[in-house]
């Protein structure tokens, strides 16, 4: 009886160990394919690595050395182009003259294309101008005024004429001076 | 119309005391309008000479401080005053003892007729 007793016991302990080192084994192995399963536990990856690094990362590496050799030089011959843009190289330009041939087309062209071009007329200068009547009615039409606003002016301009009539030069001592020379 | 252009230019030229001549160009120096009074120095009316602006233009405004606008030379005996109006060149040329700012407000009255003229030296053969 003890002895089955013993044996059960061992057998379930056995049993036991046989299905967490199973577990451990499935887990290992298994990997976690299921989408709709986003349930965070010790699995869980704590960084974000694509899953092509994940995988056999140096099979890939032979095939990608291309597009990157080109993206390089893209870049290189970006920035070759952005310095020869930037840089000030007065030397390098040289003299340019337009050919006496060019030169008589172009004016010829562009005479023509002014003479068929229609330019607005200049405005002749003035510093007064008429309005037009609407605008003239509107602004006839137009409220004078305020009265406060009429008696702040005329009273200032009043105090300023005073006070300019005030104005007078005290003579203190001659204007003309006879310069002594020994 | 072009006549009348000028006409307003020759105005200009009356206005300002000391202002020889007013030329508006294409970057390489040729002539699509221009007022010329007898005092101004036929070898700065040349395309040779009003076309340096266009490389000195382009650039002064790789120095840091924006896009050049107007490059302002003064010799003994003349000043020339050239904007950067691309497609177009307007050349100023004064005598050394001009106005130099009046002829810069010059500007603001000549602008008005700039786009159209653009248009005549858009397509540039």
């Amino acid at each position: 009886m003890q002895s089955n007793r013993e044996e059960s016991l061992l057998h379930s302990c056995f049993g036991s160990l046989t299905s967490a080192f199973m577990g451990c084994c499935y887990s290992i192995c298994h990997k976690e394919t299921d989408p709709q399963e986003n349930v965070v536990n010790e699995r869980t990856h704590l960084l974000e690595v694509p899953e092509q690094q994940q995988e056999t990362p140096s099979p890939t590496a032979c095939a990608s050395t291309p597009p990157r050799k080109s993206d390089e030089q893209t870049a290189l011959n970006r920035i070759l182009h952005e310095t020869a843009t930037n840089v000030i190289d007065v030397g390098a330009l040289g003299p340019y003259s337009l050919e006496a041939g060019a030169y008589s087309e172009r004016v010829r062209a562009y005479t023509a294309r002014a003479a068929s071009a229609a330019l607005p007329p200049p405005a002749p200068p003035r510093l007064l101008a008429d309005l037009p009547p609407a605008v003239r009615r509107q602004m006839l039409a137009a409220p004078p005024i305020n009265s406060t606003d009429k008696e702040l002016i005329t009273n200032a301009v009043k105090k300023a004429a005073s006070a300019i009539s005030e104005l007078r030069v005290e003579h203190h001592e001659d204007l003309v001076v006879p310069f002594r020379v020994p | 119309m072009v006549d009348d252009l000028r006409k307003f230019l020759n105005h200009l030229l009356e206005k300002v005391n000391g202002l020889h001549c007013i030329l508006i160009t294409d970057r390489d120096g040729v002539p699509v309008v221009r007022s010329v009074t007898e005092k101004a120095p036929q070898l700065a009316l040349r395309p040779n000479f009003i076309s340096t602006f266009g490389m000195a233009t382009e650039q002064a405004s790789k120095l840091g401080l924006g896009r050049n606008k107007t490059i302002i030379s003064m010799y003994s005996s003349y000043q020339v005053i050239q904007m950067n109006k691309l497609p177009l060149v307007i050349t100023f040329i004064g005598s050394d003892n001009c106005n130099t700012g009046h002829i810069l407000s010059l500007e603001s009255q000549i602008e008005p007729f700039l786009k159209d003229l653009g248009t005549i030296v858009a397509d540039a053969p």
